[in-house]
């Protein structure tokens, strides 16, 4: 009888074995929101980051030259910005002193460099060199100049993989910032995000900013997102849809900044 | 035997490095070829279902731990079937004829790419046929042309 059953393995191994590494790919699959699975995700992430080091040197080298350009321009417009903003923060506080208000805005952020945007289409992910011995840890706010990006999902000790916003789960809170209405935004596709079940007697223009609610965890309230490009019926006719334009482009994005502090958020 | 595993190991490393390095400039319209699933047919071929199922889960799994991939577990689990029936083909390039030999190696490119699609676009509100026709079909062409290429002009041998 054992015999018959070794046997009949024996025949069949090749399937038995395929059986086997189909089941633990499932079962690895099924565990991917285990915090566990996550963190040795970080952790193999670091051990072969050097295999992002040729991309990252080539992405460096090719954009030097752009990216020295674009700092000297972006340098001179900060400058002017930053003696406009000298004078509006002094106004700003004489009337904040005047009505009493307590400024408690203010982000501890760590700057990080994209190591990876992922190899799939859908760019799920960007891998960035930053970790846990940097303060990171997951569920932060990821975000660049123009506006959020995402947030840490896996944490190694020196890389951290980010789910970004074209991530189709991807959701996020967001505000309109002229109408005030909230809705959650979504991915859409080709380049755009769209917020959905906004009600029809609401008026929002295109160009309006759609900005960070703050009714989140890991996003403060005003973080810029985009802009709304149109605004078509919903399926139903019921609702209305905006279609959004994000500020960020992913595909060119080099640098990032993680938020560390959640605790001092400011809620509109 | 160790000779074997480390040329396959800097062959895995190379298929890695392209995939992130030269595949970027490759892609048109979100679509883009899979050199890793490539070396993964090949292996296979070259040596049996055994060492392509055990190959493709390995290095799908790498793939998946170190950040290219999605969801972790996913390119195992493609790449472990990929290299499964890849190794249908070991010792038949001259066996079959080569429309019937290609077709095979087609339809296993096709069948990693659809699991791989309907499985990273579960939360979206994609129709299997948008999935299909947008992603599936073009990615599944542009890298079959790659793998014909590969097979028929570099002199891999049946060991």
């Amino acid at each position: 009888m054992l015999k018959k059953f070794f046997g009949l393995i024996f025949d069949f191994y090749e399937y038995l074995l395929l059986f086997i590494l189909v089941a633990l790919s499932f079962t690895v699959l099924l565990m991917n929101e285990v915090p566990q699975v996550r963190a040795i995700q970080g952790d193999i992430a670091d051990i072969f980051s050097f295999i992002h080091y040729p991309n990252m040197w080539i992405n460096q080298l090719s954009n030097l030259v752009k990216e020295n350009q674009r700092l000297k321009e972006d340098n001179l417009r900060l400058s002017l910005l930053n003696a406009e903003m000298k004078e509006s923060y002094i106004e700003n506080q004489r009337l904040r002193g005047m009505l009493n208000f307590v400024d408690s805005t203010h982000f501890d952020i760590v700057p990080a460099r994209v190591m990876n945007r992922g190899t799939t289409p859908v760019f799920n992910s960007i891998l960035i060199d930053v970790g846990s011995s940097h303060g990171i840890g997951p569920n932060m706010a990821v975000i660049s100049t123009e506006g959020v990006i995402g947030k840490t999902v896996s944490v190694g000790s020196s890389t951290t993989l980010a789910q970004i916003f074209t991530d189709v789960n991807f959701r996020i809170s967001v505000k309109f910032q002229t109408s005030r209405v909230l809705g959650i935004m979504q991915w859409h596709f080709e380049g755009l995000a769209e917020v959905r079940e906004i009600p029809k007697t609401v008026i929002i223009h295109p160009g309006e900013k759609v900005i960070t609610s703050g009714y989140s965890d890991i996003y403060p309230a005003g973080l810029l997102f985009g802009e709304v490009l149109d605004l078509e019926p919903s399926g139903d006719g019921l609702y209305q849809v905006a279609v959004i334009q994000p500020y960020v482009d992913i595909n060119t994005i080099e640098e990032v900044f993680i938020i560390l502090s959640r605790k001092c958020y400011k809620k509109l | 035997m160790l000779q074997k595993v480390i040329v396959l190991f800097c062959f895995s490393l190379l298929a890695i490095l392209v995939q992130l390095l030269f595949v970027p400039w490759m892609t048109i319209r979100n679509i883009r070829p899979d050199f890793i699933l490539l070396l993964v047919l090949i292996v296979g071929r070259l040596k049996g279902r055994i060492v392509g199922q055990l190959y493709g889960f390995s290095i799908g799994l790498l793939v998946d731990a170190i950040g290219m991939g999605s969801f972790l577990g996913l390119s195992a689990l493609t790449k472990t079937i990929s290299g499964f029936f890849s190794g249908y083909l070991k010792n038949q390039k001259g066996r079959l004829n080569l429309f019937s030999y290609y077709a095979i190696a087609i339809i296993i490119i096709f069948a990693h790419f659809v699991i791989f699609y309907l499985v990273n676009f579960k939360g979206a509100e994609f129709t299997t046929y948008h999935i299909i026709l947008r992603y599936v079909i073009p990615a599944s062409i542009y890298t079959s042309v790659f793998y014909i290429l590969i097979d028929h002009f570099l002199p891999l041998g049946s060991e």
